[in-house]
C-alpha cells in the first residue's frame, strides 16, 4: 500500500456494514484524492467492486499490526467508523497523539458502548452521524442519515431490476438477504423457503449471501439497486439492509439478530420483526399484501465524502 | 452445486438433490441447509460458525447430532404423513417456486429453521453475540 494516502478508513468489525459504508463514502471522493480502507474483513466485496485499495489483517494479528501500520503509513485523514478506538481498543494510547485529522463516523451502538464513545469523541477533529444517536451525541456532528452505496438516479426501475431477477411474469418477488455466517445464512433461508411456501402466496423467492449458489441466488452488486423491483425483503436488522429499504420504500421485515456492539432490536423497533417461524409466515402474508410506499429517497454518503475531503489540501 | 449427502433408503442410499448452501468445516463436502448443522468454526478465536455435515457431527458430537434427529423425525410424523423434508424418497417438485402445489401447504419448521431466531443458538457462542 501506498504510505501517506490523504485518507485511511478504519473499517473493522464483524459483517459487511463498517466496508460498505467505507465504500460508500469514498466513491463520493473525487479521483485526486489518495484513499483506502484497513478492515478485518477477509473479502470486502463492497471495496473490490468500487476499486477501492484495502488492506487485510486477520483478527489475531490485528491489535499490534494495526498500530503499525497505522504509524508506518502516517495518513493525512483517519477515518474511524463506529469504533472510536479501534476494534480492540488497539488505538487507545496512539489516537491522540497521531498528527493527522480525525473523523469519527457514529452508528448507533448498543448503550454499554455509549460511555466509551462519548468519552473518545472529544479526540476527533470531525463527528459525522450516520443514524440517530439516543441520547443525542454530546459533540456538534454532521447529519449524514443515511449513508448508502447508491443514489436515486443509479437505481434500476421496476423492469429492468426484474429482468436481473430473472422473474418474466407478474409475481411479487420475496429477497432474503444475509452478509451473516454461513450457519445463519442456512437457517435463515430454510426457514423462510418454508414460511413463504406455507403462505400459500404466488410469490417468486430470491436469496443473496456472499458465498451462496443455490437455485434462487442472486448475484448482483449492489443490492440496492435491484429493490425497485423487489416486493418484500427480508433479513435481520443491520444498518445497510435497515436503511436501504426505508429509502427504497420496500415493505422489509426483520429478524433482528443480536450482536456484541451493534443494536438491531433498537433499529428495527418500529418496522415489522419476527421472533419465530410463525411470524416471519404472517408478516409475510401481511406483506404480500402490502403495496410499496412512495418515499422520498435519501443518501447523504457525498455530503460525508465533501466534510472528510475538506481537510485534504493539495 | 449439489448437496453431496446421501440418504438412507430401504436397500440404496439416494443422493439428496438439494442446492448446497456451504461445504462442511471439517471434510468440505458441499451441503444443503437440510442437512447442515450450524456449528462454531474449527479453531476459531472469534465467535464465527460454520456448518457441518451430518456425517462430521455425528462423528464429533453424537449427543447433539441424535438431539437433533429426533427433532426432525418428530416433525417428520406430525400431521400423520411424510414430510418431504424429511423424507429420504421425495423430489423437490418445485423449487425456488412457492405456487401452491398439490401436497398442500404444510411444511414443519426444525430446529435448524428455528435457530435463525433463536438468540442463544443464532450461530454464535458465549451470549449468543457475533461482533459488529
Amino acid at each position: 500500500m501506498k504510505a501517506e494516502p490523504d485518507i485511511l478508513y478504519y473499517a473493522c468489525g464483524g459483517g459487511l456494514g463498517h466496508v460498505t459504508r467505507a465504500a460508500a463514502i469514498l466513491r463520493q471522493l473525487p479521483l485526486s484524492i489518495d484513499a483506502q480502507v484497513l478492515t478485518t474483513v477477509a473479502t470486502p466485496y463492497p471495496l473490490i467492486h468500487e476499486g477501492i485499495p484495502f488492506h487485510h489483517f486477520a483478527e489475531e494479528e490485528f491489535p499490534n499490526n494495526s498500530q503499525e501500520y497505522l504509524q508506518k503509513i502516517n495518513p493525512k485523514v483517519l477515518v474511524m467508523d463506529v469504533f472510536p478506538y479501534g476494534l480492540h481498543e488497539e488505538l487507545r494510547d496512539i489516537l491522540p497523539s497521531l498528527p493527522c485529522k480525525k473523523v469519527f463516523i457514529y452508528r448507533h451502538v448498543l448503550a454499554g458502548y455509549r460511555a466509551i464513545i462519548d468519552s473518545a469523541l472529544p479526540l476527533f477533529d470531525l463527528v459525522i452521524q450516520a443514524e440517530t444517536a439516543e441520547p443525542p451525541l454530546a459533540v456538534p456532528a454532521i447529519d449524514c442519515q443515511p449513508i448508502l452505496l447508491r443514489e436515486e438516479h443509479e437505481l434500476l426501475n421496476r423492469d429492468e431490476a426484474r429482468g436481473k431477477l430473472e422473474v418474466t411474469d407478474d409475481r411479487p418477488v420475496v429477497l432474503g438477504v444475509s452478509s451473516g455466517d454461513t450457519g445463519w445464512t442456512a437457517s435463515f433461508f430454510s426457514v423462510l423457503r418454508k414460511a413463504l411456501a406455507n403462505t400459500g402466496a404466488y410469490a417468486q423467492l430470491r436469496l443473496a449471501a456472499p458465498e451462496y449458489h443455490g437455485e434462487e441466488a442472486i448475484a448482483h452488486y449492489p443490492l440496492i439497486e435491484l429493490l425497485p423491483g423487489i416486493d418484500v425483503l427480508v433479513g435481520a436488522g443491520g444498518y445497510n439492509l435497515y436503511h436501504e429499504g426505508q429509502a427504497c420504500g420496500t415493505p422489509v421485515i426483520f429478524l433482528p439478530q443480536p450482536r456484541l456492539i451493534d443494536d438491531q432490536y433498537w433499529r428495527t423497533r418500529n418496522t415489522p420483526t419476527a421472533n419465530s417461524p410463525e411470524e416471519l409466515e404472517a408478516r409475510l402474508r401481511e406483506a404480500l399484501a402490502t403495496s410499496r410506499q412512495k418515499t422520498h429517497f435519501c443518501n447523504h454518503a457525498a455530503k460525508a465524502a465533501m466534510a472528510i475531503a475538506s481537510f485534504i489540501h493539495h | 452445486m449439489i448437496c453431496k449427502e446421501r440418504t438412507q433408503g430401504f436397500l440404496l442410499q439416494k443422493q439428496c438433490t438439494q442446492e448446497s448452501v456451504g461445504e462442511c468445516c471439517y471434510c468440505s463436502k458441499p451441503i444443503c441447509s437440510q442437512h447442515s448443522f450450524p456449528v462454531v468454526a474449527p479453531g476459531s478465536t472469534t465467535t464465527t460458525t460454520s456448518i457441518a455435515c451430518p456425517e462430521c457431527q455425528q462423528k464429533r458430537d453424537p449427543q447433539a447430532f441424535t438431539a437433533a434427529q429426533q427433532g426432525q423425525q418428530g416433525q417428520w410424523n406430525r400431521g400423520g404423513y411424510r414430510d418431504p423434508y424429511y423424507d429420504p424418497y421425495y423430489t423437490y417438485p418445485y423449487y425456488g417456486s412457492y405456487h401452491p402445489y398439490g401436497w398442500g401447504n404444510n411444511r414443519y419448521y426444525d430446529n435448524n429453521d428455528r435457530a435463525a431466531f433463536n438468540k442463544a443458538d443464532s450461530g454464535t457462542t458465549g451470549n449468543g453475540a457475533v461482533e459488529s
